[in-house]
């Protein structure tokens, strides 16, 4: 058996992804016009793409409020297959490497952008595997598959949409935390399907997502309570169930999601309450925490209300980790998992 | 359906009494076999606890009972009987023994008396046996589980029929059965010229071949016609994953009896055993080594072992080869040796007879000390190359390639699988950590030393326990390298947990449930480390996984010489213990290893990297792809 | 099962690997007068069997039919060599060898060192008897892979020595080894015999430090067999300097445990070469690449002996039941007749009548004689009235006159006593003819002597005038 040494933090590239990949695709005989100026939505992919560096490309697409940051990330990563002037498909490689790390460093700390970076290098991996003796075929191929990902990603939303929606009966209370796309459209799908539920967001400080939260499902007509973020032991009697979108599925089938979740997934657990989460299947990455110190530390600023002597020492990660003995469910884009399953997702994947 | 009336023709569903625990032998008295016939087929004399296999279902049996006068008939029924027998057979009893279907189906019939308290492994070995002696190896399977597999739902469907036709009380046997029959007394007469037990088993056989009916050997191709009769218990054709080897339990004196009949190293049971771990072999210490000793050189005997084989065999008994990774080494470099001086005997197959020359050796090692779950699986790699020899081979390109595919085990599975999980490892270790590990796992030491040669800078707490104190051995080593390191006993766990980090330990196996099999002292550590929330880390290489289930340390375990508890080392003056052996109500007990549940496992390490103890199975199933192994005895 | 004709064989020295070589002396001078030109040592008789026959049948006994067999002189040599092979006719095929009279065992190992093929080899002394299993030492030595296996016991009680002592006669005191071992009695870190001792012992500080702690011991005996290792016989030529096994190769072995030899030489547990230098008939020599070593490192390898030992000297303890005994001295030539009259009986393998005494079919024994236990008769001796026989040997064909009385003593084959003689505590060699009311004690008579009428002797040595 073939040893393959991963390093961490490399996501997984599942065949259903590929299937799912290949049932985006738009019908054949449009490919070759469709190409170079492909709507994926609202998106529009027919910028300039000439002079333009990867981080610039990226810090673009970010820009747009509906795309995850993974997605930006591979979609920069696309242009620069287009821009880029290799010969082979291993000069290919390295420059998709080289543009990668720079994106990493840009943003150092997001794990979700590292997962899809990581993901997008595998396919390239595969892809020249492949043999294709022709460069620009090999290229076409690849920017192909930088656009379908972007598509699948978006489609993943909407799978997981479906699925999570099932989950939410009429009358139910359900406590979020932090802003995540994914669970604002579960929620919003499920409110179209008419069922009648309430909503309570912890308004989490210091960046107020709750509040985020809030308006967006208020805005669709969710009845939405805002509580404290220390108000949530008290408000968990009444709950039914906790939805949280995550940054990065580990190994374990454990998350990891802004500061707060860990703590509001104990008290769930004190009260047996489920706690689900909502998360695509490219956030799933080879780490494999064993506590908080584990993760790398990205902390942020924070300001308190008046102003603080200089020695006093302020701890304010960004990040925690969630093990899995506290998630119930993962709602995912290849189906409902239990966090066990993420480990044999991953297995079955790398061996 | 019937389930009702079924239900209650079955008299003996009353719950197994068993006496489990520390009793003293000689004092319990013994339930006569006779009123456990007549009781029925659920209850036993007072066995230990021992974790029945999957049913072998003689339905015929079953459907006696709803003739209650034919209850007391169970001794003396015939096949010809069983011809007769009530086909509406009742719905199968999980719970059933074999022994009785056993005893039911005897031919002899007053041997049926004798056998039905044996345990239940035997007749499955047993019939296991039937099913090898007679030289019709079925590809893609075996005889043993799936006799007793299928005839369950058969047996059920078949009575939905019977059923159906309103048929009650009906003798009349089918074509099918008949030939069934017929093929199962064939195959019990092959058998008869195969082993000596042959006679008591025909019966079995042919008991339960009657109702298989689509399961097992002689009925082979009735299976795609019982195929859409079975009921959703088994998924259509899906190929049953190997069901692991039935270990063999040593309270039956009569397989005890047989199979040290051959030994090399003699061996004397111990009095004064422990009545919960009867089951498990423990002889005389005293006596062995100087058994084996004195045969060293009579190696021109018949039956006696290669010479390399024969060493490794001395160095298991005298204990100085411990630790999974070194004795499964030892034994296959002596059988890389064995294979090289190896020669095929004319008018015989190089496949047949090396594969019975191994199973002679393996039966050797096991006689020094039983198996550890990696040497098992060892051997059953070396057995599947064997036979997956392409035929055109010639003998010297045979024994090359087998010693090339040894060699290849090693380095991959052992040698190279611990360089990469020490890599994994030492990244688990981080500044400032306080590790702690119990006894001595060449594994953990290797990481502990990586990571220090790395200039990480972390304290270690070596935990020990008595009466083997492995832990010593490492603590000189890690010293010697330069680590910081605290010592102390299991007694000092609890006060030492609060300052540690990380929980390093290694496994002997790692079972499919998740339950890692350790040295004993391990399962406490583990769950004191839970306790204080600090993550175990369990660093095992994938070919000690196993397929088997285990819930408790006691169903497999072994058992160590119990004079080791007598004497402390260096106290001379505690000396309460003299004597224990003479003592009726004194007993000591001397455990080799135990399970701690997956609960405790944090993660586990191993060279396909890190994965949680629930997705042990998943790396089982890959492992079954590649191997594609074939089972054999 | 399938039997071990499938093994492909190595040769003469059977599937375990293992050589024998047997020490058989010459002439040695220490036994005079009893050993002779005609009467090499090996050949002396033990309970009416010559010495040898008991060294041989426990090889013969262990599977090893080819042993190597030393003897110093020519004509000895001859003279062992026919015996061998009328005696061992079919069970053994022994190559006898004859070094220069004189020369050291280490000498006699050099000569043959040539001829030993096999991984390990068994040295052991001709005139050596002992019921140690061989198998035992040898599985000692595979065990830990040592360059060296000493077989150890317990000094034989001596209580000829106390009898002796009140007779005046200065005896000399068995001789003491003094014996360096590890507390867990596995590894030898040091060994001298008194002989070379003066003052002092000169003890190695690394082998000191290496293991901690050493338990010396006087009251074990070295019974000069031993099982060595390939790599010894580089040793021997390495340094030729080294004369006696017992005496300098031993010692030089076990101070030199922890030290690498120089040059080529390689400890026992080199696997590769070792499996790359194997012929075998498949042609391809491809070993392992996972050597022995490999097991040595997964296990724990400092549980045993030395720690760090490049070429171990390992000991095997005979159990206190176990019998062992050479010849060295006169005195130890009659205690072990003595003691395979008795204890040790079970060695010479012949019947023991229920009298606890061994008395041929053949024997005639006078009216009013007595023969007791612990005596061991051999063929056509034939005994007058009146006589006493206690613990003694008798010889083939002794022809014994009335009122004699034998006490501790060896006669051996073709003795004449007349009557009226006390034989004690001696030793008569064959053909010797005590005239009547000739008293012997602590007397070592050689060959066809004959002691004139009534003479008494005490302590003496009496050969006949070459």
């Amino acid at each position: 058996m073939a040893v393959r040494w991963q390093a961490q933090g490399q996501p997984a590239v599942t065949d259903e992804w590929l299937s799912q990949a290949a049932n985006s695709r738009h019908p054949p005989e449009e490919r070759p016009s469709v190409r170079a100026h492909r709507l994926t939505g609202d998106l529009r992919d027919t910028r300039e793409t000439a002079n333009m560096s990867v981080v610039e490309d990226f810090d673009y697409w970010r820009g747009k409020p509906d795309l995850a940051v993974a997605v930006a990330a591979i979609k920069a990563l696309t242009a620069v297959i287009k821009r880029s002037k290799a010969t082979t498909m291993m000069g290919l490689e390295i420059e998709l490497k080289r543009a990668s790390e720079e994106l990493k460093e840009r943003e150092k700390s997001s794990i979700s952008l590292a997962a899809g970076c990581e993901l997008f290098l595998r396919f390239v991996t595969r892809t020249s595997a492949l043999e294709h003796e022709d460069i620009n075929a090999g290229k076409e191929r690849l920017i192909e598959r930088g656009e379908q990902f972007s598509e699948i990603s978006i489609k993943a939303r909407q799978t997981i949409s479906k699925v999570g929606a099932d989950f939410v009966r009429d009358g139910c209370t359900i406590l979020t935390h932090g802003v995540s796309r994914v669970v604002v459209s579960l929620l919003k799908l499920a409110a179209s399907q008419g069922k009648h539920f309430s909503v309570i967001c912890p308004e989490g400080r210091p960046d107020g997502k709750g509040i985020q939260t809030a308006r967006e499902l208020t805005a669709v007509g969710i009845p939405v309570t805002l509580i404290l973020d220390t108000g949530v032991a008290y408000v968990m009697e009444r709950v039914d169930m906790v939805l949280c979108g995550a940054e990065g599925v580990v190994e374990s089938g454990g998350i990891i999601n802004n500061l707060g979740t860990y703590q509001i997934a104990v008290v769930a657990r004190a009260f047996n309450k489920p706690v689900y989460v909502a998360a695509e299947s490219y956030k799933f990455a080879r780490l494999y925490p064993l506590d908080q110190r584990d993760l790398p530390y990205d902390p942020k600023p924070v300001t308190f209300a008046e102003p603080l002597p200089p020695n006093m020492k302020v701890d304010n990660p960004s990040r925690d980790y969630t093990p899995p003995s506290c998630l119930t469910l993962l709602f995912t884009d290849l189906g409902v998992l239990t966090p066990s399953a993420v480990s044999d997702e991953l297995i079955q994947l790398y061996l | 359906m019937d389930g009702g009336s079924r239900r209650g023709s079955r008299q003996g569903m009353d719950p197994i009494v068993r006496r489990v625990g520390f009793v003293t032998p000689g004092t319990e008295p013994e339930i006569p076999l006779q009123q456990v016939v007549l009781n029925g087929p659920g209850q036993s004399s007072p066995a230990p606890v021992i974790i029945p296999p999957r049913p072998i279902i003689a339905s015929s049996t079953l459907s006696q009972e709803i003739n209650s006068k034919t209850t007391a008939a169970l001794k003396t029924v015939t096949v010809d009987a069983l011809k007769n027998a009530n086909i509406e057979a009742s719905r199968v009893s999980e719970d059933l023994t074999l022994s009785s279907s056993f005893g039911g189906s005897d031919r002899s019939g007053g041997e049926a008396v004798s056998e039905v308290p044996a345990s239940l492994s035997t007749v499955t070995t047993m019939v296991r046996q039937v099913s090898i002696a007679s030289a019709s190896v079925p590809a893609g399977g075996f005889a043993g589980p799936s006799v007793g597999l299928t005839p369950a739902p058969i047996a059920a469907s078949v009575s939905e029929k019977a059923a159906i036709g309103g048929v009650k009380e009906k003798p009349k046997t089918t074509r099918a059965e008949r030939k069934a029959i017929q093929e199962a007394q064939r195959a019990a007469k092959a058998a008869a010229q195969g082993g000596g037990k042959a006679p008591s088993v025909k019966g079995s056989v042919a008991g339960g071949g009657d109702e298989k009916k689509g399961g097992g050997k002689p009925a082979e191709p009735k299976t795609p016609k019982a195929t859409p009769r079975r009921e959703g218990s088994l998924a259509g054709s899906e190929k049953k994953p190997p069901v692991p080897a039935v270990r063999m339990q040593f309270d039956d004196k009569d397989r005890v009896a047989k199979a040290t009949k051959k030994n090399i190293v003699e061996q004397t049971e111990t009095k004064n055993r422990v009545e919960l771990f009867r089951h498990l072999p423990q002889y005389v210490h005293g006596s062995q080594l100087p058994s084996a000793e004195a045969k060293f050189f009579r190696v021109q005997e018949p039956g006696h072992p290669h010479p390399a084989v024969y060493q490794v065999g001395l160095r298991y008994l005298t204990g100085d080869i411990v630790g999974a990774n070194a004795r499964c080494v030892a034994m296959l470099l002596a059988f890389a040796e064995m294979i090289r001086d190896y020669s095929t005997p004319p008018q015989k197959t190089l496949v047949r007879d090396l594969t019975a020359k191994i199973n002679s050796h393996v039966q050797f090692l096991t006689t020094c000390r039983p198996h550890a779950v990696s040497m098992g699986n060892a051997i059953k790699l070396l057995k599947t190359r064997i036979l997956k020899l392409p035929g055109h081979f010639t003998e010297a390109e045979a024994k090359k390639s087998l010693i090339e595919d040894i060699d290849k085990f090693i380095q991959e599975k052992i040698v190279f699988a611990d360089k990469v999980i020490v890599d994994h490892a030492v990244e688990k270790i981080r500044e400032g950590d306080v590790v702690l590990t119990h006894g001595h796992s060449h594994v953990v030491e290797k990481i502990l030393e990586a990571a220090h040669a790395r200039g990480k800078n972390f304290r270690v707490v070596v935990v020990d326990s008595r009466p083997r104190l492995e832990g010593k051995a490492l603590l000189r080593r890690l010293l010697q390298k330069g680590l910081k390191c605290t010592y102390t006993h299991v007694n000092g766990l609890c006060y030492i947990m609060q300052e540690v980090d990380r929980v390093f330990l290694g496994a002997a196996t790692v079972l499919a449930n998740g339950v890692v099999v350790s040295r004993a002292g391990s399962a406490a550590t583990a769950m004191v480390a839970h306790a204080y929330s600090v993550p175990v880390l369990i660093c095992c290489e994938t070919y000690k996984f196993h397929e088997r289930v285990q819930l408790d340390s006691i169903c497999s375990n072994e058992l160590g010489n119990p004079e080791a508890l007598v004497d402390v080392p260096g106290r001379k003056e505690l000396t309460e213990l003299q004597g224990w052996d003479k003592n009726d109500n004194l007993q000591l007990l001397n455990l080799t290893y135990d399970a701690m549940p997956a609960d405790y496992v944090a993660m586990i390490i191993t060279e396909l990297g890190l994965i949680p103890p629930t997705s042990v199975p998943v790396i089982l199933r890959e492992y079954r792809k590649e191997s594609n192994a074939l089972e054999l005895l | 099962m399938p039997g071990v004709a499938s093994f492909s064989g190595r040769g003469g020295h059977g599937p375990m690997d293992f050589d024998a070589v047997v020490l058989a002396g010459g002439l040695s001078k220490q036994l005079y007068p009893l050993v002779s030109k005609e009467l090499p040592k090996a050949l002396l008789p033990v309970g009416n069997k010559p010495v040898l026959s008991y060294t041989l049948e426990m090889l013969e006994a262990n599977n090893l039919t080819h042993p190597h067999v030393v003897v110093a002189g020519e004509e000895a040599a001859s003279r062992v060599r026919a015996w061998i092979s009328d005696a061992f006719q079919d069970r053994l095929t022994a190559r006898v060898t004859a070094v220069p009279e004189d020369s050291g065992t280490a000498e006699a190992l050099r000569a043959v060192a040539h001829q030993i093929r096999a991984k390990d080899f068994i040295v052991l002394s001709g005139d050596l008897v002992c019921d140690v299993a061989l198998g035992a030492v040898a599985a000692a030595h595979c065990r830990s892979t040592a360059a060296a296996t000493a077989l150890l016991c317990s000094q034989p009680n001596s209580s000829f020595a106390a009898e002796s002592k009140d007779k005046g006669k200065a005896t000399t005191a068995p001789p003491v080894d003094y014996i360096g071992l590890t507390t867990d009695g596995s590894s030898l870190l040091f060994c001298a015999s008194a002989a070379d001792v003066e003052h002092e012992l000169r003890i190695r500080r690394s082998i000191l430090r290496a293991a901690g702690q050493m338990v010396l011991r006087t009251d074990l005996m070295d019974t000069h067999l031993y099982v060595f290792n390939r790599v010894v016989l580089d040793v021997l030529e390495a340094q030729p300097g080294i004369a006696s096994v017992k005496r300098d190769l031993l010692p030089y072995l076990v101070r030199t445990q922890l030290s690498p030899l120089p040059s080529s030489v390689t400890g026992p547990s080199s696997g590769p070469d070792d499996a790359v230098s194997r012929e075998d008939s498949s042609g391809s020599a491809a070993g392992p690449v996972a050597s022995p070593s490999l097991v040595e490192a997964l296990s724990h390898p400092a549980r045993r002996g030395l720690a760090g030992a490049v070429r171990r000297c390992g000991v095997y303890l005979a159990g206190p039941d176990k019998f062992c005994n050479r010849l060295n001295s006169l005195q130890q030539y009659i205690e072990v007749n003595r003691e395979v009259a008795g204890d040790a009986v079970h060695l010479t393998g012949f019947p023991v009548s229920s009298f606890n005494n061994v008395v041929h079919p053949s024997v005639e024994i006078g009216s009013k004689t007595t023969v007791g236990a612990q005596c061991v008769l051999g063929e056509g001796v034939r005994l007058g009235d009146k006589c006493s026989v206690k613990r003694s040997v008798l010889g083939k064909n002794c022809r014994i006159g009335a009122n004699v009385k034998i006490i501790n003593s060896v006669l051996m084959a073709g003795c004449v006593v007349e009557d009226g003689c006390h034989v004690q505590n001696s030793v008569v060699s064959a053909g010797g003819h005590l005239q009547e009311r000739a008293s012997l004690k602590d007397c070592y008579v050689g060959a066809a002597y004959t002691v004139g009428t009534g003479e008494e002797h005490r302590g003496e040595s009496l050969a006949k005038k070459q």
